[in-house]
């Protein structure tokens, strides 16, 4: 809110200012944006380790993490840092696709937790994980495949001679419920006996280990090695369908090299984390606000914004109502809903 | 009366398009495009000229015939070396809220760099700085797209092009949305580009006494097929007119200058 306030000012100041002065002012802005930004992650990530039964200073956490061994401290290291991690990787890997998809789909509320991805790489990962736990390594790239066939789908069906973003969202929302509910029917019909596979369905990460850190560290780092190729690719594509085809744009393969980028983090984040609503919405939304839509600033931002918003809202659910705590996907429903109508009011495109 | 050329840029040979099955656009279109001319496309609404330029742009390929770009067919060049030859401007476009001029107008680059890791050179600079100086936008250089008129806008599209090459240049009802003073000077600009750059142009026109003025040849078109295609003289007559957009006009001469009168 508060930073939103000040953009407000900024901007309202930068009406009279010459070009340089607006594109100097816009580059500070940007830089000033990944600075908090990142500093607030750090905050939090501390601030995270700190909640709970028991507490350290953090000279203790310095200590007992780089220099000598300190029972409480490996308690957290066990704990609650690999949960830390989780939050902070599947957030960025969630944003990142949020807005690589939306760059796809040329509609700003494509997002692949809404749309059916999420739900068609979770089904994958929780059959993966219900039959085959050996194989967990691996199961973002079973999840991966499940991500691409709803994304198929929902591309196919929603293709009318170019993408209509109502037909779209509408396809996305019937094929999301088809894989949620066939995920569900899964997890109830074996009476919830595969904790894994609850955990992916209900998207509690509070159980998760270093092993999930390392699993999704690794595939998120794929995709970011991805989303480095993708982000002039995404600009392009931002252009209509026609003027990049005559720039010398294959646009047809353009669109499947970032839209399988998309996927694959999309279904990365959701082979671990389970499906997230909202947060591939949302924050490309404020980002966008904040950093603009060239996407080689606005992919990076993402990213941080929604590692940021993500472990918020994990920390905020373990705090709530200590010692219950509330799963990170309901904060970021209860919270994201509300959000995103006050940014579709704000905004004068959809007004 | 301009010359017969001896080189065509564009060769349309028995082109049939359909968007659907069954439904014809483009049928039978065979037309010549000589290379260092003005060629203009004239027709009523829905006769297939977008489709021809829709062709020409490479979105989609035509059903049968063929179209060959300097004696080549059109699928045997990379799409990169393409765009390095042939711009074009689109009739609908859209951009992102925040693009600036100078931004959109270095995208026109794109051709000649790869698509991952563009930086753009010295020499993409100079052409970006001199596309913008040709169609008088560089005074805008920094504001946003969005925020201009439609003549700015218009003349915008055009440097993008023009950053992207001077040889080849398609433009789709430009003059569309521009009041006469800008469509005039839009089209004395193309004029300039031809004779100064050499520049081939084919654009689609809806008004038939700029068509007179500007075209060196026009090729008349009616329901995915080529009327007429010639100099003024041979093809804007009451006959042609009649046929191709079911009105009656008369043809005058005023100050040495055709026009059309429509009753």
């Amino acid at each position: 809110m508060e930073r939103d306030l000040e953009k407000r000012s900024r901007k309202q100041r930068r009406r009279e200012k010459t070009p340089a002065d607006k594109k100097r002012g816009e580059r500070i802005r940007v830089v000033l944006a990944f600075a908090v930004t990142a500093a607030l992650l750090l905050l939090f990530i501390l601030l995270a380790a700190n909640i709970g039964g028991i507490k350290v200073s953090f000279a203790q956490l310095f200590k007992g993490l780089f220099l000598e061994y300190d029972e409480d401290v490996a308690i957290i290291v066990q704990l609650r840092f690999p949960r830390i991690f989780v939050a902070v990787l599947g957030g960025m890997a969630m944003a990142a696709s949020g807005v690589i998809t939306q760059a796809v789909m040329k509609s700003p509320l494509a997002d692949p937790g809404i749309i059916g991805i999420g739900a068609g790489s979770a089904f994958v990962a929780v059959l993966v994980t219900a039959f085959a736990p050996a194989l967990a390594c691996l199961s973002p790239l079973f999840s991966f495949a499940g991500g691409l066939l709803a994304f198929a789908v929902v591309y196919a069906l929603s293709w009318k001679g170019g993408l209509s973003p109502v037909r779209l969202i509408l396809v996305g929302i019937a094929v999301d419920a088809l894989f949620t509910g066939l995920s569900e029917a899964f997890n109830q019909m074996t009476g919830n006996n595969y904790s894994g596979a609850a955990s992916i369905v209900e998207s509690n990460i509070s159980l998760k280990n270093w092993e999930d850190v390392k699993i999704l560290a690794v595939y998120t780092a794929i995709g970011a090695v991805g989303c480095v190729f993708c982000a002039r690719k995404c600009n392009l594509l931002g252009l209509s369908d026609r003027l990049a085809c005559s720039l010398g744009v294959n646009v047809a393969a353009t669109r499947l090299q970032v839209s399988v980028v998309a996927v694959f983090l999309a279904s990365a984040s959701t082979a671990i984390v389970g499906t997230i609503g909202f947060l591939g919405l949302i924050v490309p939304h404020i980002a966008r606000l904040l950093v603009g839509n060239d996407h080689k600033k606005l992919i990076p931002y993402s990213a941080l914004l929604g590692a940021l918003f993500f472990l918020v809202a994990d920390t905020v659910g373990r705090w709530i109502a200590y010692p219950y705590e509330i799963g990170v996907s309901i904060i970021m429903s209860v919270v994201g809903g509300p959000l995103f109508i006050f940014l579709l009011l704000r905004s004068k495109k959809y007004a | 009366m301009p010359e017969i050329p001896s080189r065509n840029t564009f060769e349309f040979q028995g082109v049939g398009f359909g968007y659907e099955k069954g439904a014809r656009v483009l049928d039978g279109v065979d037309l010549s495009v000589p290379a260092g001319k003005i060629t203009a496309l004239i027709g009523p609404n829905g006769c297939g000229k977008t489709t021809a330029f829709a062709l020409l742009s490479r979105i989609y390929k035509p059903d049968a015939g063929r179209i060959l770009f300097e004696g080549r067919p059109i699928p045997e060049i990379p799409r990169r070396e393409y765009a390095r030859r042939v711009a074009a401007v689109h009739q609908y476009n859209t951009v992102p809220d925040d693009m600036t001029v100078r931004r959109l107008v270095s995208m026109g680059r794109t051709a000649y760099h790869g698509q991952m890791f563009a930086r753009l050179g010295e020499e993409d600079h100079e052409e970006v700085e001199r596309a913008m100086r040709e169609t008088h936008t560089e005074e805008f250089a920094e504001r946003q797209v969005k925020e201009l008129s439609g003549g700015q806008m218009q003349r915008v599209w055009l440097a993008l092009a023009l950053a992207q090459t001077h040889e080849v240049l398609l433009l789709d009802e430009i003059t569309t949305y521009l009041d006469v003073y800008y469509q005039y000077e839009i089209l004395d600009l193309i004029k300039k580009l031809n004779a100064d750059c050499g520049t081939t142009v084919l654009m689609v026109l809806h008004d038939i006494d700029q068509t007179i003025r500007y075209a060196d040849k026009i090729a008349l078109m009616k329901e995915g097929k080529i009327l007429a295609a010639g100099g003024a003289d041979e093809v804007i007559t009451s006959e042609t007119l009649r046929r191709t957009y079911g009105v009656r006009a008369e043809i005058a001469r005023v100050r040495d200058r055709k026009i059309c009168i429509f009753e």
